[in-house]
């Protein structure tokens, strides 16, 4: 009912969805968050740029390795949570709002986050 | 309910029991004795958390160290209802950091709030939350509430929010919690007073329980209650979907414990706390779901945001929007600044030179000199510059308040990616401009250590304003007509430098795989708050004054003293020994020993440059002329495009070099930023005159 609790309620048909990276749904798109994966997937729909930090991306290690999956946690991003897409322009990051808050993802940041594609919003 | 009176500024000796609002500050934030309570406040950045403590400690506050931790606190007092209080400023943070399976800590800040109660044990936590973010924030008042700290909610932002359209049933929230609520618009003086009166009233509630009970029973309850309907744990680490609908709201169901009694927290909503060990996230955003129901009647979609955001950023039209913004920032600095530093300059400083000289003529010649071009020379330096850093950090500070930088970072975090760094790195070094020291304060905001490092080496490179008062006067004494083309090429050649320098570093020593990454909210824009940027800008101002100031002061006086004897004049100084000593290196730049000591002399304050020139050169010596004469017929262009290019990019002036320390932590990467420029710096000079040859 409220829509807190709607973020939430997961969808029935997620587990036939194919997990893509965030940074290539388009906006108005909703999607739920499925993950962090460090490689890519190939095949999947790349937006011009969007590739570019993944190659040399290797597991983070040391101090630093739990911050930033700790802060994306903290933000909403767990498993289930729905992400709507706000802006995506191509270049520069990727604007989603989760559980009511407008993040801003670095594109290299966003192809990193798998999601799972929910439909066109409104 | 409690009257609150603002402590004034005065650092004086410890007091044992101080009347109406005599501060004594200790020397670190752990130890301020005669504090009768101690509150600390917590909670995610960009919550109005400064806002509230800056209202309530007013200008009293101070940072400390923490011993044996990385962090500053600010902290403050506040005397309410005749008793001293405590508060901490912890720092802002998302989560209290559950320890990682490894046993270390996860990000620099996250532990910190997790540590400071259990190590301090303050008497009240107030978490403050936003009421536009409630689901994140109450993210970590779940985590909060499993600390052994009595948590009081501070719900700020109503006001925005009712402007979002979104609703809070604060009421509700608070039976849910087990703690108070309290809702305010904390740019509302009232408002945050009226938090005050919440917050004494709470820590009595919470010391008239006994002590024993107390733990006793926060102990008990970050377990769940064997009386609740919930089975053990379903809610802290069950499923997302829970009986909602059965949950009890009239807190009928605890019986067991203390319900509603402050410190103890109790379940009256049915709901538990997520117990310590709780690290799920998955688990915490369950139990935030349960809590929230039908507590926000309405989440607005800030439609208003999203509409300005499609513009501001918008890769293109965003980053005109930027260009323009800072465009007119600049314009507003130097158009009202310089013209006010000028007036400072002639109807300030220069009568009180005079008056001293007036003063001191009976005595031997070197102690007005001292007086006047040693202590008078740097604390004019310190007040010109005033209104020009003023103005600047003013223009900043609303724009900060606004909510607009955040869409700054934006637009230019894929301009920053290729200098290693992303968006958040932007706004410390553009601070720069104005000033270098509040700009390597400002790198505190990056999260991953080695961005931080990494802007803080580059900052140095950003012209400030006393570095473009220098250049602006050599461009248009020396270059005439290519004036403006200089000024622009040297502002040009710096910002260059921080792109090469920024590439290369990141590439190789401070190579960072993983902070390299934006991840930041986007604050919900608001009206500014004259009273927020008050205190945005008396802090910078104030750390300037307090870093820069008295270390321009001192160091000018040595200086003065470095250039005054053994001879009694520059030209038979210990400064122009050095100069001459260095004069075959220096002539690899066309730099003769006077354009060597000036640049020397610009270590204690760039601005020192020109007073410098005016000293070696012979100004004011009787010969009547002036420092644009005596330099055009000194030095060659091609050397003075060669002195301008060193003096730009040279070592940080003192005042930025001891910040740099203070903030690195480490007098390692402090030497290395300074060689690295002093290395850069005269490579670059030698390069502009060589080509300088070629075409004179």
């Amino acid at each position: 009912m409220s829509t807190s609790n709607r973020h939430l309620r997961r969808s029935r048909n997620d587990a036939t969805a194919e997990a893509i990276l965030l940074a290539a749904l388009a906006a108005g798109e909703e999607a739920t968050f499925v993950g962090l994966g460090d490689t890519v997937v190939p095949g999947l729909a790349w937006k011009s740029g969007a590739g570019k930090t993944s190659s040399r991306t290797s597991t983070a290690s040391g101090a630093n390795a739990g911050t930033l999956a700790e802060r994306l946690a903290a933000l909403g991003f767990v498993p289930g949570a729905m992400i709507a897409v706000e802006s995506n322009t191509g270049r520069g990051p990727i604007i989603v709002n989760i559980r009511g808050a407008r993040v801003a993802i670095g594109r290299g940041q966003a192809g990193k986050m798998l999601v799972r594609r929910k439909g066109v919003a409104r | 309910m409690s009257s609150s009176c603002h402590a004034p500024a005065a650092k004086q000796a410890v007091v044992r029991r101080p009347r109406g609002g005599t501060s004594c500050h200790g020397p670190s934030p752990v130890l301020t004795p005669g504090a009768q309570l101690h509150i600390a406040l917590v909670g995610r950045p960009n919550v109005g958390k400064s806002t509230i403590f800056n209202t309530l400690t007013g200008l009293s506050q101070h940072t400390g160290n923490w011993p044996g931790k990385t962090v500053d606190l600010a902290e403050g007092q506040v005397v309410a209802g005749g008793q001293i209080v405590r508060l901490v400023d912890l720092p802002g943070t998302y989560t209290i950091g559950a320890k990682t399976q490894g046993g270390h800590q996860v990000g620099i800040d996250e532990a910190v709030a997790r540590d400071y109660v259990l190590e301090h044990r303050p008497d009240l936590l107030v978490a403050v939350v936003s009421a536009l973010s409630l689901e994140q924030d109450l993210y970590l008042v779940g985590q909060l509430l499993s600390l052994p700290a009595p948590v009081m909610v501070a719900l700020n932002m109503i006001d925005v929010a009712r402007q979002n359209g979104i609703d809070v049933d604060h009421v509700l929230l608070a039976k849910r919690l087990g703690a108070p609520v309290v809702p305010l618009a904390a740019t509302n003086p009232d408002d945050v007073n009226r938090l005050l009166g919440r917050m004494l009233e709470m820590v009595e509630e919470a010391r008239a329980v006994e002590v024993g009970a107390q733990t006793a029973a926060g102990r008990a309850l970050t377990g769940p209650c064997a009386k609740c309907p919930f089975a053990a744990g379903a809610v802290v680490a069950g499923p997302a979907r829970g009986p909602v609908g059965d949950t009890p709201d009239d807190g009928a169901t605890c019986g067991g414990t203390a319900g509603g009694t402050a410190g103890v927290r109790a379940c009256p909503g049915g709901l538990f706390i997520p117990r310590p060990d709780v690290a799920d996230p998955a688990a915490i955003y369950a139990w935030v779901d349960l809590v929230l129901d039908g507590v926000r009647k309405s989440a607005g979609r800030r439609h208003l945001d999203r509409q300005v955001d499609r513009i501001l950023t918008h890769p293109e039209l965003g980053m005109l929007f930027l260009m323009a913004i800072l465009g007119l920032a600049f314009a507003i600095t130097f158009g009202v600044g310089v013209p006010l530093q000028k007036l400072l300059a002639t109807w300030l400083i220069a009568p009180i030179g005079q008056a001293l000289r007036a003063v001191t003529g009976a005595l031997p010649p070197w102690v007005g000199s001292l007086l006047v071009d040693g202590a008078l020379g740097g604390a004019g330096i310190v007040i010109t510059f005033l209104p020009v850093m003023g103005i600047f950090f003013a223009v900043m500070a609303v724009l900060e308040d606004i909510g607009y930088m955040a869409r700054a970072a934006v637009v230019m975090d894929r301009f920053m990616h290729k200098l290693g760094l992303h968006g958040k790195s932007f706004l410390p070094l553009f601070l720069g401009f104005g000033c270098n020291v509040p700009a390597v304060m400002g790198t505190r905001t990056i999260e991953s250590k080695r961005g931080r490092i990494l802007t803080t080496l580059l900052t140095p490179l950003v012209p400030c304003s006393a570095r473009l008062t220098v250049v602006n006067f050599m461009a248009a004494s020396f270059f005439g007509v290519w004036a403006a083309l200089v000024v622009w090429g040297s502002i040009g050649l710096n910002i260059v430098m921080v792109a090469v320098l920024g590439v290369i570093l990141s590439r190789t020593i401070l190579r960072d795989p993983e902070g390299g990454e934006l991840v930041m909210e986007l604050p919900a824009y608001h009206r500014p708050s004259p009273r927020v940027i008050g205190y945005l800008l008396w802090f910078k101002l104030k750390s300037f004054l307090n870093r820069a100031g008295t270390v321009i002061v001192v160091a000018s006086v040595i200086l003065w003293a470095l250039a005054y004897f053994p001879g009694g004049s520059l030209e038979h100084s210990f400064l122009a020994s050095v100069g001459k000593l260095l004069e075959p290196v220096g002539r690899l730049a066309g730099l003769d020993w006077r354009l060597l000591v000036a640049a020397l002399a610009s270590f204690v304050a760039k601005e020192n440059a020109l007073a410098a020139l005016a000293v070696v050169f012979g100004v004011g010596n009787g010969s009547g002329a002036t420092l644009v004469e005596a330099i055009r017929h000194g030095v060659p262009p091609a050397a003075a495009l060669s002195f301008l290019t060193l003096v730009m990019l040279f070592i940080p002036c003192l005042a930025t070099v001891t910040v740099m320390h203070q903030e690195l932590k480490s007098k390692a990467w402090t030497a290395f930023g300074v060689l690295m420029l002093l290395i850069v710096s005269f490579a670059m000079a030698a390069g502009v005159y060589r080509v300088a040859l070629l075409f004179s």
